[in-house]
C-alpha cells in the first residue's frame, strides 16, 4: 500500500536557499534542484518511460481485477438460483471482519439450515503456497478468536466453521498437495476445467483418497460435496470489493449519472451522494452503513482529486468531468486520468525525497564551511 | 386522427375503420395508411402511458403524444394482446412515429419493440406466401460481416440490399444463398392491397379493408408461441433480496437469476473481439446502431486455454447494468443495477444479428435443451 503524503506540493525552497546564506551553496544548491527536475522529467515524461509507468499501473488494474474474478467465481453460484441455493448454501458477503479492521478472508457463505459457515480465499497464484497456507492458518486463528462477533452479525445460524481456497484449475492441483502435506482442514474449489476455460466451479478431490484426508479436504456436509461439482459459475458479478482498486471502485461513476433518466433530462452528467451510495450499498452487501458510506466519499473524493468529477454549488452533488457520455470512452478517460495522476504523485514523492537528502547534505556541507556561531565561543583548553 | 367514441374490442376497432374508411379519410391530400406496432411490455403497462392521459374506448386506448414541430399532436390506440404484449394503432407517418412515440418508446424503461428473430420472420413470410398467395415485391435484407450464415460470395461483408422485383419469393432466396442476407422489412402484395411487415414488429397496411388488416391478428397467433416465450425468458432475468425463512428464524439473501444465450456453433475469439470492441484494427468495429445502443467497460478477453471474457455492459438507452461472462459455447447475462427485461432482449438481437443468428436466450436455472 503506497502511504500517502500529507502534502504531496513540493516543498518550497525560498526559505532553504535563505538559510544557506553563502552564494557558493545556494548556487550549488539551484544546480543539484535544476538538475535533480530534469532527471526526474527524462524519468517520468519521457515517452517510453511514460509507457513503461502506464504500464505497470495497467498491470496493478488488471492484477485486481483478475483476483475479483476468481472471488466471483467462488461466491456467484451461492446466489445464483440454482442446486447449491436450493441445497441452502448462500453467500453472505465479503470480507466478513471488516468493520474490525482485523485481518480477514475474502468471502463467507452461510448453510443456515446445516449450521456451517464457509470461510474462503480466493487466490490468482499459488506459487507461494506454504505462504498461503501459513496465512489462511493465521486468518482461521482470528477468525476463531471472532466466533461471537461473527455468530451475532454475519453467520447467526452458524456453529460449525469450514475454511475453503478458490483457485483457478491450473493452480489447483500443487495447492492441494500443498494443503495435504501441511495437515490442515481447508478445502479446494476449482474454477474452470483443467483443460479449458469452462465457466464452472467444482470441489477438487483426487480420486483415491484416504479416509483420513477426506475429512479434512471435503466438506462436512456431504450433499454439498455431491453438489459442488460443476456448477454454473461467473466472474462477473461483484464490480467492487472493500479493498478493489481504486479504478475500479470509480469505475461505477462512468455510468452511474442520471443523463439517461427521461424524467431528469437537465440533469446531464451529474450524480448525487445518494446515487453511488445506493449502487454501493448493493456491490458491498451487509456491509455497516458507516462503512459503506466511507468508501462511498473517499471514491468520490479520489474521483475529485485526479479531475474526472467536479463538485456543484448543490449539495452533494457532482459532475462528471469527461468529454464524452459514453462509458466506454469515459472509462478510457478515467483509467487515463488515475494513472497520469499516480505517475505524477510518484514523480512529486521522488522529487520531495530527493531534495530532503540533497538538502540534509547541502546543512552538513554549510555547517563544515561555516561553522555555528557558538563553537567559537567553547572552551579551550589550549588557551588563546 | 380519432375514431368514434365507442367500446373498442381489436375486431371492432378495424371494423369501424373498415367500415366507414371516407368518413374518417375524406379528401386528405396525403394519403395515410394504417400501421401497427407490437411491443412487449411489463406488466402494468397503461402505467408506461400514464403521462399521455389515455382514453379508454372499450379494450383499446386513446392518446396523443404533442409534436414539437407540428401544431398537431400524434393520435394512437393502444391494445393489450395478450399478458406482456401489446399493439398500437395508428394513421401517423413513419416520421411522425418516429418523432413521437417511438423516441419516447426507445428512452422508456419497460417498454420495447417487438423484434421478431430471423426464424420466426421467415415464418411469416412462408405463412402469407402459403396462406394467402402473396408475393414480395419488395424488401430490405442485411449482413454484418460476422454472422454465421453461410454465404456464397464474399462472406466477411457487411451489406444491405434494397430489392425491388415481382419476383421477391425468389430473389429473397437467391440473395440469401448468395449472399447471406437476411430480410429485415418486406412488403408483400395480397390479391391488390399491400402489407409491409418489419423484423421490429411493425405492420403497414395500405388498405383498410378488414379482411386485410385481421391478418396482424393472424400473424401474431401464428408467432406468438415463440415471443411469449422470449418475454417470459426475459423478464425472469433478475435479481433481489429475498427473506429465507427457517424455522423462527430468517435472513436476507440475494437471489439471481441470469440469463444464458447458448451459441449454435462454437464462438471465434476475433467475434468476441468485435463484440466488445476490440476489433478495430481490422476496420470493421461495431455498427453504427450497436455504438448507439451497448457499452462494454472493464473488459477482459483471455484467450490461452480456450475463449473466456467478461464485461460489465450498459444499456445506454434504459440505463441497464449488467455483466457478461463468455464462453465459446455461451454467454452469461448477470443482472447487476437497474436491469429492464428488454435491455436483455435487445442484446440477445445484438447476438443474434451481429454473430451468431440460431443463438437461444435462456436462464441459468432452466437451460434451453438443444433442439
Amino acid at each position: 500500500m503506497i502511504q500517502l503524503l500529507q502534502n504531496d506540493q513540493p516543498i518550497d525552497d525560498k526559505p532553504f536557499i535563505e538559510f544557506l546564506k553563502l552564494d557558493s551553496l545556494k548556487k550549488k544548491y539551484s544546480d543539484e534542484i535544476e538538475k535533480l527536475t530534469q532527471q526526474l522529467k527524462k524519468e517520468f515524461e519521457d515517452p517510453v518511460e511514460y509507457q513503461a509507468k502506464y504500464k505497470m499501473h495497467d498491470g496493478e488494474i488488471i492484477k485486481d481485477r483478475n483476483h475479483r474474478q476468481v472471488v466471483n467465481a467462488c461466491i456467484y453460484p451461492f446466489s445464483q438460483k440454482g442446486k447449491l441455493t436450493k441445497l441452502g448454501y448462500y453467500f453472505i458477503r465479503t470480507e466478513p471482519l471488516l468493520e474490525k479492521g482485523i485481518s480477514d478472508v475474502d468471502f463467507v457463505i452461510e448453510s443456515p439450515k446445516k449450521q456451517i459457515a464457509i470461510f474462503g480465499e480466493a487466490k490468482t497464484s499459488t506459487v507461494n503456497a506454504s505462504k498461503i497456507i501459513s496465512e489462511m492458518k493465521t486468518r482461521k486463528k482470528v477468525i476463531e478468536e471472532n466466533e461471537q462477533y461473527l455468530q451475532q452479525t454475519h453467520v447467526p445460524n452458524s456453529n460449525k466453521f469450514e475454511y475453503v481456497f478458490g483457485t483457478h484449475a491450473i493452480e489447483t492441483r500443487d495447492l492441494y498437495a500443498r494443503i495435504v502435506e501441511s495437515n490442515e482442514k481447508f478445502v479446494s474449489w476449482q474454477y474452470g476445467g483443467f483443460d479449458d476455460n469452462s465457466n464452472i466451479l467444482s470441489i477438487y478431490v483426487p480420486e483415491s483418497v484416504t479416509k483420513e484426508t477426506r475429512e479434512k479436504v471435503m466438506h462436512q456436509d456431504d450433499e454439498l460435496n455431491r453438489n459442488l461439482v460443476r456448477v454454473n459459475t461467473n466472474i462477473t458479478y461483484k464490480n467492487i470489493l472493500p479493498k478493489s482498486h481504486p479504478l475500479a471502485m470509480m469505475s461505477i461513476l462512468t455510468w452511474i449519472d442520471r443523463e439517461n433518466d427521461p424524467d431528469n433530462d437537465d440533469k446531464k452528467g451529474t450524480f448525487r451522494l445518494k446515487d453511488l451510495l445506493e449502487i454501493f450499498a448493493i456491490e458491498l452487501e451487509k456491509f455497516s452503513n458507516e462503512l459503506i458510506e466511507k468508501l462511498t466519499k473517499k471514491t468520490i473524493h479520489e474521483a475529485v482529486e485526479i479531475g474526472f468529477v467536479r463538485e456543484l454549488d448543490e449539495t452533494d452533488t457532482y459532475k462528471i468531468i469527461s468529454q464524452s457520455s459514453d462509458p466506454e470512452a469515459r472509462y478510457e478517460d478515467l483509467k487515463r486520468k488515475w494513472i497520469d495522476h499516480a505517475i505524477k504523485k510518484a514523480k512529486n514523492r521522488k522529487l520531495l525525497e530527493k531534495k530532503l537528502k540533497l538538502q540534509s547534505k547541502m546543512r552538513e556541507e554549510k555547517l563544515r564551511i561555516q561553522p555555528p556561531i557558538d563553537s567559537y565561543f567553547k572552551e579551550d583548553v589550549s588557551g588563546k | 386522427m380519432k375514431l368514434a367514441n365507442k367500446e373498442y374490442t381489436v375486431d371492432s376497432f378495424l371494423e369501424e375503420i373498415s367500415n366507414h374508411e371516407t368518413k374518417y379519410f375524406e379528401e386528405s391530400k396525403e394519403r395515410k395508411w394504417l400501421k401497427t406496432f407490437l411491443l412487449y411490455v411489463e406488466s402494468d403497462w397503461l402505467q408506461l402511458f400514464k403521462k399521455f392521459n389515455p382514453e379508454k374506448n372499450g379494450e383499446l386506448y386513446y392518446f396523443m403524444i404533442p409534436n414539437s414541430k407540428e401544431d398537431k399532436p400524434t393520435e394512437y390506440y393502444a391494445t393489450q394482446f395478450t399478458d406482456g404484449l401489446i399493439m398500437i394503432f395508428t394513421f401517423e407517418t413513419q416520421d411522425e412515429y418516429t418523432k413521437t412515440l417511438q423516441r419516447y418508446i426507445n428512452k422508456k424503461r419497460g417498454i420495447t419493440q417487438m423484434w421478431i428473430k430471423p426464424e420466426i420472420f421467415k415464418q411469416i413470410r412462408n405463412y402469407l406466401i402459403e396462406n394467402y398467395q402473396s408475393y414480395i415485391t419488395s424488401f430490405i435484407a442485411k449482413r454484418t460481416w460476422s454472422s454465421e450464415i453461410s454465404s456464397q460470395y464474399r462472406p466477411r461483408i457487411n451489406r444491405t440490399i434494397h430489392y425491388y422485383g415481382e419476383d421477391g419469393i425468389e430473389s429473397i432466396k437467391e440473395l440469401e444463398h448468395l449472399y447471406g442476407v437476411s430480410p429485415t422489412l418486406i412488403d408483400f402484395k395480397i390479391g391488390s392491397d399491400s402489407l409491409r411487415i418489419t423484423n421490429e414488429g411493425m405492420f403497414v397496411f395500405h388498405t383498410l379493408e378488414i379482411t386485410k388488416t385481421r391478418i396482424v391478428l393472424e400473424i401474431i397467433n401464428s408467432i406468438l408461441l415463440e415471443q411469449r416465450h422470449l418475454h417470459k425468458i426475459s423478464t425472469s432475468i433478475e435479481s433481489h433480496l429475498e427473506k429465507i425463512q427457517f424455522g423462527n428464524n430468517s435472513i436476507d439473501v440475494r437471489q439471481i437469476e441470469s440469463g444464458l444465450i447458448k451459441f449454435s456453433r462454437p464462438l471465434e475469439t476475433i467475434l468476441a473481439r468485435k463484440l466488445l470492441g476490440e476489433a478495430n484494427e481490422l476496420d470493421i468495429g461495431r455498427s453504427q446502431d450497436d455504438e448507439l445502443e451497448f457499452s462494454f467497460i472493464d473488459k477482459d478477453i483471455k484467450d490461452e486455454r480456450g475463449l473466456l471474457f467478461s464485461a460489465t455492459v450498459i444499456d445506454k438507452l434504459k440505463s441497464s447494468v449488467f455483466g457478461i461472462t463468455g464462453t465459446k459455447d455461451e454467454i452469461t447475462c448477470v443482472p447487476m443495477h437497474r436491469t429492464t427485461f428488454e435491455s436483455f432482449i435487445r442484446f440477445y438481437k445484438l447476438i443474434s444479428e451481429s454473430v451468431d443468428s440460431s443463438a437461444q436466450l435462456g436462464i441459468v436455472s432452466d437451460p434451453i435443451v438443444a433442439k
